[in-house]
């Protein structure tokens, strides 16, 4: 009995001895850190003095800035990209590599996917030569539009700037999805392929009656990433524009940066940051209702 | 009926041309900035200056190379990316290792020697996987400045083992929840203890696991840069940091071919993964997304 005991306390002294590390990292870099960044958020702070407490005014100052509000506006841009062009783009491209419809869907899929592989860093430095002054960009309007003197302007409008971007987020992420998706068709049971062929079904059909209602839950999975993702994206935009030219491209995280360890504005930024978490918990609440009524309307 | 079977075959012969029309597209959309990255590389500069952004280099040189690699400027230091790309592999092993250990430790307690309090945990480990970046960014640098880690490699290791244990956890206990328990209480019975179990049961049965945690683990913190250009500083940067302050480095002109050279060194290290274990590095992304 008593060995048993001491044997099974023992036990109990490995698994505290052993998650014990992990967890107290994990709890003072992490968990503590954003309840931190909440409260840091409602206080004047540049890191040295004492924090002074000022209420909403970092999040008043944030709401009457016009850098602010074009950079949420650039966001919401992203996510809806993201969602109406990554998602949907990633899903088709799964099915024709599911359905084989074409040959060689594996090489087509080993390239859509390996920009994965690479930062975003390189990413940025890949396209920027293509939208650089003498780049691919400005030769292919030119002959489009037949004016040799064209050079790139794009990124001097304000309405506009953020559009390379968009173009290179898409390139950049819809092989996730693809591959994702792609998985996840390979667990559909067969048979309901194979019957509603027999009934005459067309791939069209196949793909929207058969195969999409299958993948709501995976959909939902994929719009978390992708809004997570787009409320969050700094690397790719920081690398290729640095929120530039006159924060035309500037999206929060960026503005948050700035900043935050430009201007070692501590409150301001984690204000920022509090609006970036909380924006994406409102935005998948949302949505985890909305997908809670379409799962029941399929199940 | 036939000539109807006739349009359907033909429509479909039809689309099915589009489609090809388009992947092909596609594939030439993502083959044509590598193919441009790697021509300029090669190039001279003067071939750059006065030459077509698609033409095959005609002066095939490696200068570029040898300058990315030693030679060219960042910031006020004229020693190329090497001894950044030295950090990565002194920030990236020790992150890589630890962080899968402490997961596959995580993981086989959650499913197998499970605690009070075991799914709150889980739990806080999620949260962590899908919390953005920049919402742990300052607390994160008063920590490190209090521990005197600011500015640092080993600081850096600590902030990416940290943020990866949540994602190695959840790759580990979705892998062991799968692990018969029977298997544990049979060793308990001929009285293996913990360590026994785990190293000797556990571990050899998931290695594909530990493959998908390092391989993610690996791609995520050499390609990371808002960790690095936060918490490093001067010439403990990583390497995508140095990559950023090379390109924009104002000492020297625009020298489009270095630039390219030194992208390409930089994307190596992952690019290479992805080629010889492209498996394991799809299964990570999966691991958070495929139903159970």
């Amino acid at each position: 009995m008593s060995t048993y005991r001491s044997k099974h306390s023992l036990l109990k002294f490995y698994y505290v001895l052993f998650i014990a590390p992990g967890l107290l990292i994990y709890t003072a870099i992490i968990v503590f850190p954003v309840f931190f960044s909440v409260y840091f958020s409602f206080t004047e702070w540049a890191g040295v003095e004492k924090a002074r407490f000022v209420g909403l005014d970092n999040y008043k100052r944030m709401f009457e800035d016009t850098v602010f509000l074009h950079s949420l506006r650039n966001n919401i841009i992203i996510v809806l990209v993201s969602v109406l062009g990554q998602i949907p783009l990633g899903l088709i491209l799964a099915y024709v590599v599911y359905r084989k419809i074409v040959r060689f869907g594996q090489f087509f899929q080993a390239m859509i996917f390996f920009p994965v592989a690479i930062s975003a860093i390189i990413v940025a430095i890949l396209w920027n030569q293509i939208f650089a002054p003498g780049g691919l960009y400005t030769s292919i309007i030119r002959a489009l539009t037949g004016d040799p003197l064209y050079v790139v302007q794009i990124f001097e409008n304000k309405t506009f700037a953020i559009l390379p971007i968009l173009f290179v987020i898409l390139w950049y992420y819809t092989g996730v999805y693809m591959v994702i998706f792609i998985a996840n068709m390979r667990r559909i049971p067969e048979s309901l392929v194979e019957v509603a062929l027999i009934d005459g079904a067309n791939e069209k059909q196949i793909l929207f009656k058969v195969i999409t209602p299958q993948m709501i839950p995976v959909i939902f999975t994929t719009l978390i990433f992708a809004i997570s993702g787009s409320l969050k994206s700094f690397d790719l935009i920081f690398a290729m524009t640095g929120g530039g030219p006159a924060h035309y491209t500037e999206v929060i995280a960026i503005y948050m940066y700035y900043h935050t360890f430009k201007y070692y504005e501590y409150g301001f930024g984690s204000a920022v940051s509090v609006v970036i978490v909380v924006l994406s918990l409102v935005f998948i609440l949302f949505l985890q209702k909305y997908f809670k009524k379409l799962e029941k309307k399929y199940a | 009926m036939s000539t109807n079977d006739n349009i359907i075959y033909v429509s479909g012969k039809l689309s099915r041309f589009f489609i090809y029309a388009i992947l092909l597209l596609a594939t030439l959309f993502y083959l044509f900035p590598l193919y441009v990255m790697l021509a300029t590389s090669f190039k001279t500069l003067d071939e750059i200056r006065i030459g077509d952004m698609l033409a095959f280099p005609q002066f095939f040189t490696l200068d570029s190379w040898v300058n990315a690699w030693g030679k060219s400027c960042i910031g006020v230091e004229c020693s190329g990316l090497k001894g950044y790309f030295l950090n990565s592999i002194k920030m990236a092993l020790p992150a890589v290792l630890i962080s899968t250990i402490l997961g596959a430790l995580n993981g086989f307690i959650l499913t197998k020697w499970r605690f009070p309090g075991h799914t709150l945990i889980f739990g806080l480990m999620l949260f962590g996987c899908f919390i953005p970046f920049q919402s742990i960014l300052i607390p994160m640098a008063l920590v490190l400045g209090k521990l005197k880690l600011a500015g640092g490699i080993t600081g850096l290791i600590i902030v990416h083992i940290t943020y990866g244990i949540g994602f190695t956890t959840l790759f580990f206990r979705n892998y062991y929840i799968n692990v018969p328990t029977e298997i544990l209480n049979a060793a308990k019975m001929e009285g293996a203890g913990f360590f026994t179990i785990f190293l000797k049961i556990f571990v050899p049965a998931s290695l594909p696991i530990f493959m998908v945690s390092i391989i993610w683990q690996f791609t995520n913190v050499w390609n990371d840069f808002l960790f690095g250009v936060s918490f490093a500083g001067g010439k403990n940067y990583p390497v995508t940091v140095a990559l950023n302050n090379l390109i924009n480095s104002t000492t020297s002109g625009k020298e489009y071919n270095v630039d390219m050279a030194a992208a390409i060194i930089s994307a190596a290290p992952t690019l290479l993964v992805y080629v010889l274990a492209g498996k394991y590095f799809v299964r990570g992304l999966l691991a958070g997304s495929v139903k159970k």
